[in-house]
């Protein structure tokens, strides 16, 4: 995989619309490029933390995020730990895929991040 | 026959208590055939408000780590000599001396993180459900509610926009307006996250705003630009300059024309201060600002009382600040007399009159801090509830300034004549020692408690506690996960990432490198910048006030040596600011205190009470 200029999401089977589309609106609203891939070929698993891990490789920010069918998690490719930078789970509802797609797009733009 | 004087026999553990505002501090010295042989010390947060029994508490637990240290208990102290407090006591007001009031336009000028699209627009408001009854050409600024989705809000619009509604620009109450704009067919500005969209005038013209991204608006904060959009006459123009002024610096705003007279202007006058001195007396007018104040305050030999006139908002605060006191110390509010004041020219934030999302504007204010001396003797009613439950006597030692010298002067490189500024949370207190001589002090109002009340109101924190912290701690700038900035502009490489609620945000470093993140958004240069105004503003004015009046003349340059003390020495920047400033100015050595050699600025009172034991028991010095 070439490395992406933008943010770089890898997902593990797709449904149409994914269920985190809030997540892309978030990025969107905030004004950074979102690329969304499938994941399986590259990534030495298919849950969402090592996506996450894998995408973080390819993106120029070194921020990575992974989906699976019940969680996106964002991971920075200098944490040492496995814990997720960011996580949120399908059944959280819209509002908080919406603010973790404007965080993860904060945390590139080091813009103070929205936090309840 | 010569005489021969036998030494009293004196007590082996001799503790000095000093009772402070903020701490308790305990200095224990062993003595060895009346001589101290050694010296252990102890520092506690005081327990309630000074000169009440509440302080016991603090007091034993400062007690009992002193006698740890020593490997004692309370049963082996011979004496406890307790500090006689200061008889004054201080409080501190604030008041505005300008505003802004918006009486026949109303704004919203806010810096949303993302605006949508960009350009002005120009229209009357209408709601987005609206839209639809609009006609061909009407020219239309949409207001979008948050019952609206981004996808129907831009539906909508695109609609409007092909049956030739000329839609110009678009208010948003949800974090969505890029999103908006992504999807509409015309570029237009949106400006969002307006909260309390309800409160938008309908119907009226209205400008919609939105700069380029890097740039500021330009016509939206220029009253010529507001008055050529509305049409206004040369008397509206000058009505609508606040609203222009306040949105200078924005990414993005609003400004509607109301009907005029929709808020009304009421207007507080400000006042002047009257300052008696003796049977003279002085007026000066508070909005001529700190500097006039404190010169006809310094010019006053012995203020008598300071009064604010009747009905007018610094009446209030001298009226508030004295019922205050009344109340702490017991005396009636007639008999309270303001004895020293301090006035200091500040900026507070303040909601604009007639704004329509709660936007707000600096305007300037004066801060006072004034000061009263009680007869109420402060430590006499703990000293017998306090003898009450300990098993050795307590005695009232000395008083505090006094003390305080004593201690101070055994800081390596002092000698006397030597000034001790005891810089602590209600006043600055100045002494001089000189050989031979009684011990000459005074107090000043105003010290470590108003620069935390001025850092609060000028920052804008709205929380006295966070304000103490930001005067404490150096801070940083979180950057990135992984960098920081010093506010001296080292960078900083962290291994583990920041805490995201720190990231893109001011941050205050306290200690083993944990930070603390300002809710408020405050450039690290604006931080730094003001808390060392406020510290100077307060602290360095009113060491000179001090030492300008018990120096002989009131000339500075004749001192040789002055030691800082009190809490505000301890602070990490005030002592190296006096210091420079008095070396450059003046000549004169000054620095932060570092009693027995060890112990810094702190302690000075509580050693300084066994010295004064040993020294009227008739023993020498260390």
């Amino acid at each position: 995989m070439e490395m992406k200029d933008g943010l770089l999401l890898l997902y593990s089977g797709q449904e149409d619309p994914p269920w985190y589309k809030e997540f892309l609106y978030g990025v969107e609203e905030e004004g950074l490029p979102l690329h969304c891939l499938d994941g399986r070929e590259e990534s030495p698993g298919s849950d969402a933390l090592s996506l996450a891990n894998t995408a973080a490789r390819f993106c120029c920010f070194e921020l990575g995020i992974g989906a699976d069918s019940e969680q996106l998690i964002l991971r920075h490719r200098l944490q040492r730990d496995e814990a997720p930078l960011l996580l949120v789970s399908r059944k959280e509802g819209k509002d908080a895929i919406r603010q973790m797609g404007h965080n993860a797009a904060r945390i590139v733009k080091s813009a103070p991040l929205i936090l309840d | 026959m010569k005489e021969h004087k036998t030494k009293p026999a004196l007590p082996q553990y001799v503790a000095g208590i000093d009772i402070g505002n903020s701490t308790t501090e305990v200095a224990l010295a062993h003595l060895e055939q009346g001589l101290p042989e050694s010296w252990w010390s102890a520092c506690v947060p005081t327990t309630g408000v000074k000169g009440t029994k509440e302080n016991i508490k603090g007091l034993f637990q400062a007690l009992d780590e002193v006698v740890r240290r020593a490997g004692l208990t309370r049963e082996d102290i011979h004496l406890a000599l307790l500090n006689d407090a200061t008889p004054v006591i201080g409080d501190l007001a604030m008041s505005t001396i300008s505003e802004t009031i918006i009486t026949d336009s109303a704004m919203i000028g806010h810096n949303p993180g993302t605006p949508g699209g960009s350009g002005l627009g120009i229209g009357r408001t209408k709601p987005i459900s609206d839209l639809k009854d609009c006609g061909r050409g009407e020219q239309i600024i949409a207001l979008v509610d948050e019952s609206y989705g981004f996808h129907q809000a831009a539906l909508l619009i695109n609609q409007a926009l092909e049956q030739g509604v000329e839609v110009n620009g678009i208010i948003a109450q949800k974090d969505d307006g890029v999103l908006i704009a992504n999807r509409l067919t015309k570029k237009l500005p949106v400006v969002d996250e307006v909260r309390g969209i309800e409160a938008v005038p309908l119907d009226m013209p209205a400008a919609v705003e939105v700069a380029e991204a890097g740039y500021t608006i330009s016509k939206l904060c220029n009253p010529y630009g507001i008055s050529s959009i509305f049409g206004l006459s040369s008397k509206e123009t000058r009505s609508v300059a606040n609203i222009a002024i306040t949105l200078i610096g924005n990414r993005s705003a609003v400004v509607i024309k109301t009907p005029a007279g929709m808020i009304e202007e009421y207007r507080v006058p400000i006042g002047s201060l009257y300052i008696e001195s003796g049977p003279t007396e002085k007026e000066v007018d508070i909005s001529l600002g700190a500097e006039k104040i404190m010169a006809a305050v310094d010019g006053c030999r012995q203020i008598t009382d300071i009064r604010g006139e009747a009905c007018t908002s610094v009446g209030g605060m001298l009226g508030r600040i004295k019922q205050c006191l009344s109340d702490s110390s017991g005396q009636s509010f007639d008999q309270i007399k303001v004895r020293d004041l301090l006035a200091v020219d500040t900026i507070v934030s303040q909601p604009v009159k007639g704004a329509v999302a709660g936007e707000t504007c600096t305007n300037r204010a004066v801060g006072l801090a004034a000061m009263v001396y009680t007869d109420r003797m402060l430590m006499k009613d703990l000293l017998t509830e306090l003898q009450q439950e300990v098993p050795f006597p307590v005695s009232i030692g000395g008083v505090e300034v006094e003390m305080a010298v004593r201690g101070a002067l055994t800081t390596p490189g002092t000698q006397q004549p030597l000034v001790v500024l005891d810089m602590g949370s209600g006043s600055v207190d100045a002494a001089l020692w000189e050989a031979g001589k009684e011990i000459r002090g005074i107090h000043l109002a105003g010290a470590g408690e108003m620069v935390t009340r001025m850092i609060d109101t000028e920052l804008d924190l709205k929380n006295r506690d966070t304000a103490e912290l930001v005067k404490r701690y150096p801070a940083v700038f979180v950057d990135s996960l992984f960098h920081y900035t010093m506010e001296n502009g080292q960078m900083v490489f962290p291994k583990e990432p920041a805490p995201l609620p720190a990231l893109g945000r001011t941050a205050l470093l306290m200690e083993n490198g944990v930070l603390y993140p300002l809710e408020q958004q405050i450039s690290l240069e604006k931080l730094v910048r003001v808390r060392r105004e406020c510290k100077s503003k307060v602290l360095l004015t009113n060491a000179l006030r001090a030492l300008k009046k018990i120096a002989p003349g009131g000339n500075i340059r004749l001192f040789e040596h002055v030691a800082l003390i009190g809490g505000c020495a301890m602070d990490f920047e005030v002592s190296q600011l006096i210091s420079e400033y008095m070396l450059h100015h003046y000549g004169v050595v000054c620095g932060a205190g570092n009693i027995r050699g060890c112990l810094g600025p702190r302690g000075a009172v509580a050693v300084g009470l066994v010295k004064h034991y040993l020294e009227t028991a008739g023993v020498e010095g260390e």
